[in-house]
Order: C-alpha cells, then structure tokens, then sequence
C-alpha cells in the first residue's frame, strides 16, 4: 500500500513537472521568436494546445475525467492564446 | 452590485462552489470581449487614421551612437555617417509611407538599391534595415541585435558607412515611426562623382561590383539578392507627389529640401494612443483580475474544505502567471 502510495505521488509528481516543462519551453519560445511573430504565435499557440493535452491526460490518470472539466481547460487556454495573439499581432 | 461583485469573485452556494468569473460562461464572454477590443481598434484604424498610433523618441543621433557602440563591443570600426546614404535611407521612408507597405521591396518591385542608386551613392556592399512602431532607440538597435540576419548587416565588417532615417506618418491607418538604416562601402572613387562622370565610369565597374556582390549574398539578408531597378524620372515624379500628404513633420510641414539638416534633427511625434498600449493594458489588466480570482477562489475552497469536480485553480494559475509575465515583457516594435 505504502509502496503503491509512493509510485502514485511520483506520478503526479512527473505530471507537474511536464507541466512545468511546457511553461517553460512555451516561455522561452515566445522570447526566442520575439522578432518573429508568426513563429512566437505558433509557440503560443502550440504550448496552449500541450496545456489542454496535459490536462486531458492528467485528469485521466486522476481517475475524474470529466467533458465539463476539460472545456474549462479549453477555455483557459483559448483565454491565454487571446491574450497574447492579440498582443503579439499589435506589437 | 455588491452581490453581483461577490458572485463574481467568491465561491458559494449561489454559484455552484465556484467563482462566477471561472464559469463557462464567463471565460467565453472574456475571449468575445477581447476580440470585440481589438475589432474596435481595428474599426478606428480604419474611419479614422491618425488617432492611434506609437508615440516614439527615436532620434537618429541616438541609433547611430548606438549602432557603432555595438560595433566597438567586437572591435569593428566606427560606421561613418554619410549624409547621401541618409538621402537614400529618407527616400525609403517616404515611399514605403506614399505606398502604404512596409518591407524591404516594395509592391511595385522597388527593391532597396534603387534608392542608393537615386542618389548616386555606387556602392560594392550594401544593405538595410527597417523597424517600426518602437518607442526609443535602444530597443530598436535591441531588435535589430537579437534578429540574425539584422545583426550580421550592423556588425559586418564590410559597411564603412550608414546613413539613417527616422520618420514619421500615417502606414495602414495608424500614425508611426519607422527607421530605417541604408550601410554601404562605396567603390572606390565613385561615390560622389558628378553625373557626367560617373555614367561613363560605372558601366566598366559595375561588373566588379556584380562580382562583390555574390560573394556579398551569403551574409545579407534575403534583400540583398535583389537586382538594381533604373531610376526613371517619373518614378520619382510619383513618389514625390505621393509623400506631399503622408509625411508628417514636427510642425506639420512638407519635408524641407535641406535632407541633411532635416534627417540629423530629431522629428518628435505627436501625442497619440497606441494601439498597442491599450491592447497591453486591457490583457494585463484582465490577466491579473483571472491569477486574482484563481487565487481567492483556490484559497477559499481550500479554506472551506469543499471538494469539487473542476479544473485545479493552481494548474490555471500557472499558466496564467506565465501570461501575465509574456505580457509584461513583451515590447512594441517590428524589425525587417
């Protein structure tokens, strides 16, 4: 039980540090492209897209997978592509 | 109002254990609000122009200190101002403004030497760089810095001269400052020789010049491969006439005759609203309201004890951290 505990708890932990992981790459991406705004859209949109998957694979491995939860990621990321399309295409 | 802020923001039985503004509904709303913003911009750009815009202090003095600043830094010769070059890099300004584009060829093939050409400067390198919508020098010569291909063209050991243009008009609607940066070595003895001259000498040398130039492809941008277009009278006839009602200067005038004078003062813009600046305010502003309510929510629900089937607040909070941080660091300006 303990054991299955602990392999549980490195799953998510692994889970999170993905997560961390495509951030971060998306982060680094933006900037890499800074000069190139169809490229830093792309990464935008590409991280958003990883986002979504994370959260679908994720809420699956939690056993609550669930339609209405992986339209709120949906919306979140389409929120975060708005946000910065709209900013990257004004710049 | 006191209700609808707390339905909005707090978690609680009315709206499901759930701040209202993390609802479905609501993050929908926020995207059609955002796009419906930039539709409004988009609107006013076009009924009427010159309202927005960027409000820049670019000065020409200050790119060209910090041109040769960045050239010094790889012990690379200083760049000599050359006020034919200046013509030149004034010219480009003008037509991209008279032709509404923004791009080293122009829509009617008008490629950059045309304007080297125009005034006379024969030249075995040459090249250009162009940026617009920035607010200060120093992120212009930045740009140009951290774009490879802009970078080669200030750092290369090939130029001995630049001549610079900041200008600013009304491009697509919106009220801007474009830059624009002409470098060039001048074959030998053949730069500044009067007309006369010149036509007999430069047909023998343009095929050494043509020699230089392949060589001189590998390192340019993807503009330096284009031909030389002949300069014809009624080009330039079209190009002025256009620039009569575009160029916008200190006092609202036409360009004066004196370009040297008139390129090394600096050409201060009027006060406007950008564009940019208002679509930045209006996403950091609702980026921090979404980590904000993230935040109160999580907290409460934590607080609370509640469990509930949803998305996790510090997943979205990430992201959105992450956002808000792009949006903070991201500057206005293009380079090309």
């Amino acid at each position: 039980m303990t054991l299955f505990k602990k392999k549980e708890s490195d799953f998510l932990h692994t889970d999170y540090f993905v997560l961390l992981l495509i951030l971060s790459l998306g982060g680094a991406g933006y900037f890499f492209f800074i000069s190139r705004p169809m490229l830093q859209a792309g990464v935008v949109v590409a991280t958003c897209l990883l986002y979504i998957i994370w959260a679908i694979i994720h809420h699956l491995k939690e056993g609550d997978f669930h339609y209405k939860i992986i339209l709120e990621y949906v919306l979140i990321a389409f929120l975060a592509i708005a946000l910065l399309l709209t900013l990257i295409f004004r710049t | 109002m006191k209700k609808h802020f707390h339905n909005l923001f707090i978690p609680h039985h009315h709206n499901n254990h759930k701040a209202k503004l993390l609802h479905h509904q609501s993050l929908s709303k926020l995207i059609l609000f955002l796009l419906f913003i930039q539709l409004a911009l988009s609107f006013i750009l076009q009924v009427r122009p010159g309202i927005l815009g960027y409000a820049s202090n670019i000065t020409v003095s200050d790119i060209y200190n910090l041109t040769n600043q960045q050239r010094e830094k790889e012990n690379l010769a200083d760049l000599t101002f050359n006020n034919s070059l200046a013509q030149s890099a004034q010219q480009k300004a003008l037509h991209m403004f008279a032709n509404n584009y923004w791009a080293h060829n122009a829509p009617d093939g008008t490629s950059p030497w045309y304007f080297f050409k125009n005034v006379n400067y024969n030249y075995l390198y040459a090249g250009e760089n162009l940026a617009r919508d920035f607010g200060d020098s120093v992120s212009t010569v930045q740009a140009w810095m951290d774009s490879p291909t802009h970078r080669d063209n200030i750092m290369s050991g090939n130029y001995t001269e630049i001549g610079i243009a900041v200008v600013n008009g009304i491009l697509n609607g919106q009220e801007t400052t474009l830059v624009v940066q002409h470098f060039g070595k001048p074959t030998v003895n053949a730069a500044y020789l009067p007309e006369a001259v010149k036509t007999e000498e430069i047909t023998p040398k343009t095929e050494e010049v043509k020699e230089e130039k392949q060589q001189e492809i590998t390192t340019e941008p993807e503009i330096a491969q284009q031909e030389i277009l002949p300069a014809t009278e009624q080009k330039i006839e079209n190009q002025n006439e256009k620039v009569e009602y575009q160029i916008l200067t200190k006092d609202n005038t036409l360009p004066e005759q004196n370009l040297e004078e008139q390129i090394l003062s600096q050409i201060n813009k009027f006060p406007v609203f950008s564009t940019f600046d208002i679509t930045k305010s209006i996403n950091l502003a609702l980026s921090f309201i979404i980590i904000f309510v993230l935040i109160l929510d999580g907290f409460l629900i934590w607080h609370k004890g509640i469990t509930r089937k949803s998305g996790k607040n510090f997943v979205h909070l990430a992201l959105f951290v992450l956002v808000a941080l792009l949006i903070i660091l991201t500057r206005s300006g293009k380079v090309t």
